[in-house]
């Protein structure tokens, strides 16, 4: 009987969860109280003192405290696809100027005003994500701290309307939270709300895209995610959160300021994210938490606001890297592997018929492709670096069939096969999928059912075996996006019935332990856990370069047998390979690519024999097909 | 014309310091793949420490300019100690990136500890030129101008025959392309990122240095300079030298000419708008390696 | 007369243990093979000679001196030169620059490197052809070369090879293996890790065989070849 949860089952820290919504819900005194008590708690061997009280000013605190809270959630959506973002410190103000205007100059209501600011941060996010699109990664991080500056620039510079340096005064409360304790409300139910998108959004099929670009956006493409989509999603949903953040926070200090939006603000969020563990559910909360206090408690025993709590966490960013890289959480996670139980881990799905008919049953349980032509590329052109790196080349397989391409090195064999995966446009040529043209983009033509296995094995090395393959059944998911950040009964159906195919797929191509990280896996394991990726998104057609580099023998019998199966089960394979015995057994068709062009194409006997072929490639002795001594 | 000429010096002084800074990026990126986040701090340690040494100690200028360079070098074999070795392994979720938090923090620690050490004031740093400028054609050009320019130049001279020429600059800028098989032939890799901290460090002092008699020594400017010469390495493709200089001294004129037509509060606008601008096009900048690397 | 001995090597990464009492003795002026699968630990025990892995225990000597644990630098030095699998060149480097920073380790004045680099030259005309070229532009063949030249500007007495034959087309191997054999003639000791065991033991003097980090079987190539677990299992 299968019993599993998934996502990050944590049933102790669900308790903590709901503690602290407890908490939450007994009112702005109760949270104040504590929260002033553990957090004083936390500096309590530099202040000396731990104060538990519940006056105004710790109010004050403990809803900035949540507020802050808010806008970290959001930025740790980003976080998790792979972003640094250092200029959310500009989104909070777009959101507190925004409902500072629209109630002060403009009248409106504020609960009018908070979702249209938030919304306007989010359309800025829409502007300043795009980018991200094209930098790496550290450089997308100098950008946003320019937008950070530039921001306080604007405000400074558009002084008839944002008061420039002087501020802006009198925003106010809205009935019926217009008291500071009145006001602990509003902001509870917006956290709350907040944490259960942000967290939903986390575990969904959209979280896991995140992650997997964050990973390796090559292998996502791959299976079809479109990364600049996924960045650009969270970008924008990261902005509206901190946005709404700062629409709260305008009514709650009733005086905005350029000063409160400075870069070191954004550093700071980002320090919550990080510290408590990013990308993770709860991370964000930890670190907000832990390093709210730091400058009030600076404050209070030196007297000098700024600099020393800079001087702090400046040290605390230092020492985190070399203690806690990962943020609290994994530290949490690493404690619970080593001395809990392992009881909320899927159970594994044993099989015990073979591989091969395991394989077997696992394709034929995928609709068979009619027969056809799956692929048609014709005349395909590229330069690259000054040469004609490919000069014409036809590659045509049909529904089961196996297409192998060799040729010598600098043949123009890589250039191919990236063009015909789409990760390089051709100068000239035409690609088809079955009978249809589809554009030159890695993604696209994943999606029109193109699969492509890499030199190396490119595996999302941070997620678990069977999160490998639920990236890739994600994209065949029937539940809408909206279904998973409700967590929709049908939406956690799917779930289920994705991890149980996951957890088969894996067991079939002989991977027998789905919660293995896939950066632990050995180099044979690597290749099998590609594999299954491959076969979860449905293929009709499937690319594999060089799998057989560096197996030995017994390995490449099994891939041998893979492939054949794949075959029989009407996926076409387009075989890039060195290995010339393999070639000769397993392919239907062989072209031979040399200097960009085909100079020979036919059954593997024909080209065997071809005198170019073996002038050009294959040679005379031993070194070709006789790797078994068997030619 | 007078003008014209006037604010072509401005902006090729500005122009200098962003290329200057922007080296220091670069020399340390191609060594280690990190992008030193501190750097502007550096920088503006070098204007600071450098007036303590010459204006309140009263050291001959070249003398505090040397000691200057060298406490700046010092702080980068700190930095690369503290902040990035062991740092570099360490994930944070990201690969390996766990420096961008730690030489963010080294930076926030030279800013506050700068900041407390010598207070948030302005401070004045006299020419130490033996002439005070020269004039041609009606324009008169303080000597300082000439002096930064002269050694934005000379520096990238330098630097460009260094790591081009040399086998030491060459295994600089070998180690970040792929640290274990530099390791495996016997190249000291930690070594050489101790190299390049420390010529990265000297370099972001120098310019401190440079520019402290033109804009007076503040401690709060180490962000924007920092932002602004990275904006320089960026567009021009990090990690070229060239593309430093051309990159440098382009903004700097981009930005007095733009300031001039657009008013002073879009003096970062302009050179990050650039930015973006050059970046969409050219992801990789203008003299950036090739293959379009993800820094 | 063996240069290079190990004794017993226990190594690894971290907490995970690799090579299990490894021991081999290569003789000065050999080829000597290893094979095995993959993660059976032939790259390790070369990164172990290099000293870019933890040693546990045992001993790795070179002519009598002590190597074990010593640094990359050290062992370098000590006349061992490191050729990596999958080439590792650095791509963005000309192939000159390439062949000096190869002599690093050994601190060459000016003219030891011009010396050296025509002489890699001579061996491998290709690279003298492309010598300004970016290494990145090479094919998988010429940056074998290269690699191969890389190490020998460090004016080795022992070679680690390691799979110089991945990626390559069947032409190629030949090629690179008939320059491995000369370099062996010509008084070079090898010590080769190979997938392609069929090859390598056609060129090789002695062999031993890794699986799962312990030696399971060695002596000359020859009875290797002919050995019936050794050809069922790696020559198929």
């Amino acid at each position: 009987m299968e019993k599993f949860t998934f996502g990050a089952p944590a049933s102790r820290l669900r308790y903590l969860g709901l503690l602290t919504l407890a908490l939450l819900i007994a009112g702005p005194q109760v949270f104040a109280t504590l929260f002033s008590g553990l957090t004083s708690l936390i500096v309590a061997p530099f202040t000396g003192s731990v104060e538990f009280t519940s006056s105004r000013y710790e109010i004050f605190n403990a809803e900035l405290l949540l507020i802050y809270v808010v806008v970290v959630l959001g930025l740790n959506l980003i976080f998790q696809a792979g972003m640094i973002s250092l200029g959310h410190s500009a989104f909070f103000l777009f959101g507190a100027y925004g409902v500072g205007l629209l109630t002060i100059k403009a009248d409106w209501s504020f609960w009018l005003a908070m979702p249209t600011a938030a919304v306007i941060a989010g359309l800025i996010g829409l502007v300043l994500g795009a980018p991200a699109l094209r930098l790496g990664l550290f450089t997308l991080a100098m950008v946003t701290m320019g937008y950070g500056i530039v921001s306080e620039d604007m405000l400074l510079e558009w002084r008839s309307i944002t008061g420039g340096g002087d501020g802006l005064a009198g925003v106010e409360k809205p009935a019926p939270f217009d008291s500071i304790e009145s006001y602990y409300w509003l902001v509870v139910i917006v956290v709350v709300v907040v944490f259960l998108f942000t967290r939903n959004w986390l575990r969904s099929p959209i979280g896991r895209a995140g992650k997997a670009t964050a990973d390796n956006e090559v292998a996502a493409g791959s299976v079809g995610i479109d990364v600049r989509v996924v960045k650009l999603r969270a970008f924008v949903v990261s902005g509206t959160i901190a946005g709404l953040g700062g629409a709260l926070y305008a009514p709650l200090i009733g005086f905005l300021s350029p000063g409160a939006f400075t870069v070191d603000l954004a550093v700071l969020f980002l320090l919550m994210v990080l510290l408590g563990g990013g990308g993770t559910v709860i991370g964000p909360i930890i670190g907000a938490f832990v390093l709210f206090r730091i400058p009030l408690a600076v404050e209070d025993i030196t007297g000098e606001a700024g600099n020393v709590s800079l001087l702090v966490y400046g040290v605390v960013l230092i020492a985190s890297v070399h203690l806690v890289p990962q943020g609290f959480m994994s530290a949490w996670w690493f404690l619970r592997a080593r001395f809990g139980r392992s009881d909320d881990r899927a159970e594994r799905i044993v099989q015990e018929t073979s591989d091969d008919a395991a394989f077997e049953s696992v394709l034929a349980q995928l609709p068979r492709p009619e027969d056809a032509r799956q692929l048609d590329a014709r005349g395909l052109r590229r330069r690259m670096g000054g040469v004609q790196a490919v000069d014409g080349v036809d590659l045509a397989v049909d529904t089961g069939q196996v297409h192998a391409l060799i040729g010598p090195n600098g043949s123009g064999k890589t250039t191919t096969l990236n063009l015909l995966s789409g990760y390089v446009e051709p100068d000239q040529g035409t690609f088809e999928l079955k009978g249809q043209p589809v554009a030159a983009a890695g993604h696209v033509r994943a999606r029109a059912g193109l699969g492509r296995t890499f030199q190396t094995p490119l595996l999302f090395d941070g997620m678990s075996c069977v999160e490998n393959v639920l990236v890739a059944l994600d994209r065949h998911r029937q539940a809408s996006n909206l279904a998973y950040l409700l967590r929709l009964p049908a939406a956690r159906r799917e779930e289920r019935l994705h991890w149980r195919r996951a957890c088969e797929i894996l067991a079939a191509v002989g991977l027998h332990d789905p919660e293995r990280r896939a950066d632990v896996l050995p180099p044979g394991e690597r290749r099998l856990l590609e594999l299954a990726r491959l076969v979860a998104a449905r293929p009709s057609v499937v690319l594999m370069d060089e799998p057989a580099a560096g197996l030995t023998h017994a390995e490449i019998e099994h891939l041998e047998r893979m492939v054949r199966v794949m075959a029989s089960a009407g996926i076409s394979v387009v075989l890039v390979e060195h290995h010339v015995d393999l070639v000769l057994r397993l392919a239907d068709t062989v072209t031979v690519l040399d200097f960009g062009k085909v100079i020979a194409h036919g059954s593997p006997a024909e080209v065997r024999e071809h005198p170019d072929v073996v002038a050009a490639y294959l040679g005379t002795s031993t070194a070709s097909g006789t790797e078994g001594g068997v030619s | 014309m007078t003008w014209v000429l006037e604010t072509t010096m401005i902006g090729l002084t500005t122009g200098a310091v962003y290329a200057l800074i922007a080296m220091g990026y670069n020399v340390v990126f191609a060594t280690t793949g990190v992008l030193n986040f501190a750097h502007g701090e550096f920088f503006m340690g070098g204007m600071m420490i450098g007036a303590f040494l010459f204006v309140t100690v009263g050291l001959p200028a070249p003398v505090a300019l040397l000691a200057t360079v060298l406490i700046g070098a010092l702080a980068g074999i700190i930095e690369e100690r503290l902040a990035v070795r062991g740092a570099i392994e360490k994930g944070t979720g990201l690969g390996s990136s766990g420096w961008v938090l730690s030489t963010l923090g080294f930076g926030i620690i030279i800013q506050a500890g700068i900041t407390l050490w010598r207070g948030p004031e302005l401070r004045t740093f006299p020419s130490f030129m033996p002439f005070d400028s020269i004039t041609i054609f009606d324009v008169t050009i303080t000597s300082q101008r000439i002096l930064i320019i002269v050694a934005a130049l000379a520096v990238g001279a330098a630097m460009y025959i260094f790591l081009e020429k040399s086998l030491l600059g060459r295994a600089l800028g070998a180690v970040e392309q792929d640290p274990d098989a530099a390791r495996l032939r016997g190249i000291p890799v930690v070594r050489l990122g101790v190299i390049a901290f420390a010529i990265g460090g000297g370099l972001g002092a120098l310019a401190g240095f440079l520019t402290a008699p033109l804009s007076a020594a503040v401690s709060s400017v180490g962000l924007v300079f920092g932002l602004k010469g990275f904006i320089a390495a960026a567009v021009g493709g990090i990690p070229s030298i060239k593309g430093a200089l051309i990159a440098g001294f382009g903004l700097g004129l981009l930005e007095v000419f733009g300031v001039a037509w657009l008013g002073a509060g879009y003096r970062d606008a302009i050179v990050f708008g650039a930015l973006i601008v050059v970046l969409m096009i050219r992801p990789a900048g203008l003299f950036g390696a090739g293959v379009v690397r993800a820094v | 007369m063996s240069l290079l001995s190990i004794r017993e090597l226990n190594a690894g990464y971290g907490l995970v243990p690799v090579l299990h009492d490894v021991s081999l003795e290569v003789a000065e002026g050999e080829i000597m093979t290893v094979i095995g699968s993959n993660g059976a630990g032939k790259s390790t025990l070369l990164r172990t000679i290099s000293g870019l892995t933890d040693v546990r225990s045992g001993s790795v000597t070179m002519d009598g001196r002590e190597l074990t644990g010593g640094s990359p630098a050290v062992v370098g030095r000590a006349g061992i030169a490191h050729v990596p699998e999958n080439r590792r060149v650095f791509a963005a480097h000309s192939v000159e620059d390439n062949l000096h920073l190869g002599a690093y380790v050994r601190g060459a004045s000016r003219r030891e490197l011009a010396v050296d680099t025509a002489r890699v030259y001579e061996q491998f005309p290709v690279l003298g052809e492309r010598h300004r070229q970016k290494a990145g532009t090479l094919s998988g063949g010429e940056q074998q070369m290269l690699a191969i030249g890389m190490a020998l500007m460090a004016r080795p007495r022992l070679m680690l090879l390691d799979e110089p034959s991945l990626g390559l087309a069947p032409i190629v191997v030949e090629r690179v293996f008939a320059a491995i054999s000369d370099l062996a003639r010509d008084g070079m000791t090898i010590l080769l890790i190979e997938q392609f065991a069929h090859a390598a033991l056609q060129i090789a003097d002695h062999g031993v065989v890794l699986h799962l980090g312990e030696v399971i079987a060695s002596g000359d190539a020859a009875s290797l070849q002919q050995d019936d677990a050794v050809r069922r299992a790696y020559l198929g």
